[in-house]
């Protein structure tokens, strides 16, 4: 299908290239962002993977009773989730192929084989430079990371298992939802709710003294 | 043969101003055709059954158009954060379907206080009050009749309340013990099954929608029925000028977005249903031969007392499961103790406190509603282990001032996707909004910590404020000098044009106002109905006393 323009639509699941018709990169608008990122990830090299595994590590450190975040294949969900070299960067987390792996690159191998105290200033210090606005990639890495993370169903197993409060948690809302697991209201509490509230009549609606007003002082 | 199309009622946005006018003429046998610049939204683009649906409401599930950049949108510059959608159903696809109505005091601010741009309203809560009902039974509504701080609604059909959790039951104690009003709430969601709508299972994440159909919207509620009943909905239909010919509205030019193509259609009356910024600016950019500042606007009102509410996220996390994650997330209840102005607190006006639910426990990790994010590194599994589902939030959130400097004007610069000028937003909190919620976040925190919140967070007075509800920019009132409709919401200047939505209300209450544009849009479509003829050969809109009644 090509739109009026004789554009054609943008790559299954890819973000478009403008939304101005005619303009840039000839791929028009089709409807929302696919579920689930790009359908064809995009790939990063042997140093730029490792680099997004020991950060995973490193922003969510192993712990015993919970799953490792470099194992849980953050890799491809980042890669869903960062916009291809090319493309408009117009949904969230921002984050462009091309500066997203240079900043990959800058932390590099050296990071990867840094111990547990140089990764966590090398990410102390990106976090910095995010907050001071000269870099991005610190808001990106962390998103795409707990995002990521959190939605593994390896995870929510760790949190049915470990967490008292995330006991009936199970992912996606549907298809399940909590019917079965929510509590109803209690019948006393419904009749005590009767016993306080009240509201004005149309008809008693009258001027009040506006002389009491802090905000006039 | 014609260049135009002809029909008898033309709406323009399928969201719930439009829609119960469509579906109450259509019923009766009217011409209706509805010019709607979105699509229909299908189940399958709805995030709920992904592992990524957290992720994915901050993507092509975003609340701000700006933020979402979909073909249908449109940019909205200013200070501002708009949370509307572009989409048969309008905003209400995305809503949490919390259901309040207004109470009597709200039609009378303007004799309870009249500050800055308040007025009285035209028309009263008994006034409105049956079309509540009416409008309630075609959404599909669930709740609990017998809130004392309303007025008896023993007429209105009610679906079982949903269910509260242990997050609703909480803060119900925590009114309860302190004495407060409390009240199960009523929500756009259904407990129990319609045609072709399964019933609420407790789901959440109803800000995404709901892809079975238990959130109550025109795209399940009204459109399918409408249709059926000989409705022409237009989708993908961007309109340019509502145009004017002899002091009347003669119908619309709108763009096709998937042709590109020009298609004009005229009408015997005109219904704008844009909602509170589309509207104006539709108006605006309908500027024209006899309406040089735009159409409906010779007083220069349109676009201006432009109300959001005025909102603050509170947060409280306990020692024990709240488990947010699960229910509608349609309030389960709300509290209205201090709805009303008492100005002892130094300021008019009052707030309601709305219990939310939450999301999953990405949603944890990204800091809540208040930004309060998760540590990275060696303190990240003992805080995300002590705050996921152990939280509650309540919005605070409380009527604003309509002020006259807040408004809704066309950007100069910034263009749509189809060369047409964005929306401009101007927009100030007053020191009595700000007042308002200062005091309501004390409140707050006052009932979570008396049932034992270990730690509390909150956003202060969010500004902007987030634009779920944008309201009062084409008012109604009382004379053509305060408003820009008359009581039955046509417009001053043009008497067979209408405007019906977000934009239409004169003051904003502090609840939320899909239920009460819902049951103006039944109101009107009824007075259109009864009087299509007469309104048909007005030559001048009537003033309020000499409209013909219902």
């Amino acid at each position: 299908m090509n739109n009026a323009l004789g554009e054609k639509p943008a790559p299954h699941g890819a973000p478009e290239t403008t939304a101005t018709p005619g303009e840039a990169g000839g791929f028009f608008e089709t409807g929302r962002p696919r579920l689930g990122g790009l359908q064809n990830p995009i790939t990063f090299s042997d140093t730029q993977a490792a680099v997004i595994d020991a950060a995973a590590d490193t922003l969510i450190p192993p712990h015993p009773d919970w799953p490792t975040a470099s194992e849980q294949d953050l890799l491809t969900f980042v890669g869903r989730y960062v916009t291809p070299s090319g493309y408009r960067n117009k949904h969230f987390p921002f984050a462009t192929e091309d500066e997203f792996k240079a900043g990959l690159d800058r932390l590099g191998q050296a990071f990867v084989d840094a111990d547990t105290r140089g990764r966590t200033d090398a990410i102390a210090a990106l976090e910095k430079a995010s907050q001071e606005g000269t870099d991005p990639l610190f808001e990106q890495l962390r998103a795409l990371v707990y995002y990521g993370y959190y939605s593994r169903p390896v995870v929510t197993l760790a949190i049915n298992r470990n967490l008292p409060a995330g006991r009936d948690y199970h992912g996606p809302p549907l298809p399940y939802g909590y019917l079965q697991t929510t509590e109803p209201w209690d019948e006393d509490l419904l009749t005590q709710a009767q016993e306080n509230g009240s509201y004005l009549e149309t008809d008693d609606v009258v001027r009040v003294d506006l002389s009491q007003l802090s905000w006039t002082k | 043969m014609a260049a135009y199309e002809e029909t008898d009622v033309l709406i323009i946005g399928a969201g719930p101003g439009g829609a119960g006018i469509a579906l109450k003429l259509a019923k009766a046998g009217v011409k209706v055709t509805c010019l709607e610049q979105g699509p229909w939204v299908k189940p399958s683009e709805h995030p709920h059954y992904h592992d990524e649906w957290e992720l994915e409401k901050q993507r092509g599930w975003a609340y701000d158009p700006n933020v979402r950049q979909l073909p249908e949108d449109y940019p909205v510059t200013g200070t501002t954060t708009p949370y509307m959608m572009n989409n048969v159903g309008g905003s209400t696809v995305h809503y949490a379907g919390h259901w309040p109505r207004y109470k009597p005091v709200d039609f009378r601010k303007g004799t309870e206080h009249g500050l800055e741009g308040t007025i009285d309203w035209p028309i009263s809560y008994e006034d409105l009050a049956p079309f509540y009902d009416e409008n309630d039974e075609i959404y599909g509504i669930s709740g609990r009749i017998g809130d004392p701080s309303y007025p008896d609604r023993k007429q209105a059909v009610r679906d079982p309340e949903v269910l509260p959790g242990k997050l609703g039951l909480k803060y119900a104690k925590a009114s309860k013990d302190l004495g407060w009003h409390w009240w199960p709430s009523d929500n756009a969601i259904i407990t129990v099954p319609r045609e072709n709508r399964e019933a609420d299972q407790a789901m959440g994440n109803e800000l995404s929608g709901s892809p079975t159909g238990s959130l109550s919207t025109p795209a399940n509620a009204h459109w399918p029925y409408a249709i059926r009943h000989g409705a022409d909905l237009r989708t993908n239909a961007r309109v340019e000028t509502i145009n004017a010919d002899g002091g009347k509205a003669t119908g619309a030019t709108y763009l096709d977005r998937v042709t590109g193509e020009r298609h004009e259609i005229r009408a015997k009356i005109v219904v704008l249903a844009a909602n509170g910024i589309g509207s104006p600016r539709l108006l605006l950019q309908s500027a024209q031969k006899g309406h040089p500042e735009g159409l409906a606007n010779s007083n220069g009102i349109v676009g201006k007392y432009l109300m959001h509410h005025v909102f603050a996220f509170c947060d409280s996390w306990f020692d024990e499961p709240i488990e947010g994650f699960k229910g509608s997330f349609g309030a389960p209840l709300y509290s209205h103790e201090f709805y009303h102005t008492d100005v002892s607190r130094g300021f008019v006006n009052g707030f309601g406190m709305q219990v939310a639910r939450s999301f999953g426990p990405a949603y944890a990790a990204m800091g809540t509603h208040t930004g309060y994010t998760a540590p990275w590194g060696e303190k990240h599994r003992e805080f995300f282990d002590g705050h996921f589902a152990n939280h509650l939030m309540v919005f605070m959130f409380g009527e604003d001032l309509p002020v006259e400097s807040n408004r809704v004007t066309l950007d100069p610069d910034v263009k749509d996707s189809s060369g047409l000028p964005a929306a401009h937003v101007d927009y100030a909190l007053h020191p009595n909004d700000i007042a308002l919620a200062e005091y309501g976040i004390e409140k707050i925190f006052e009932a979570t910590r008396a049932v034992g919140a270990t730690e509390t967070n909150d956003t202060g007075v969010l500004y902007p404020p987030p634009g779920w509800h944008l309201m009062g920019t084409c008012r109604m009132g009382n004379t053509p000098d305060d408003s820009v409709l008359n009581k039955w919401c046509q417009t001053w200047d043009v008497p067979n044009l209408f405007v019906v939505d977000g934009s239409t209300l004169t003051t904003g209450a502090a609840v939320n106002p899909t239920s009460t544009i819902g049951a103006l849009s039944q109101r009107t479509g009824e007075y259109i109905l009864r009087n299509v003829d007469h309104i048909t050969a007005q030559k001048t809109t009537p003033s309020n006393a000499d409209a013909p009644t219902m």
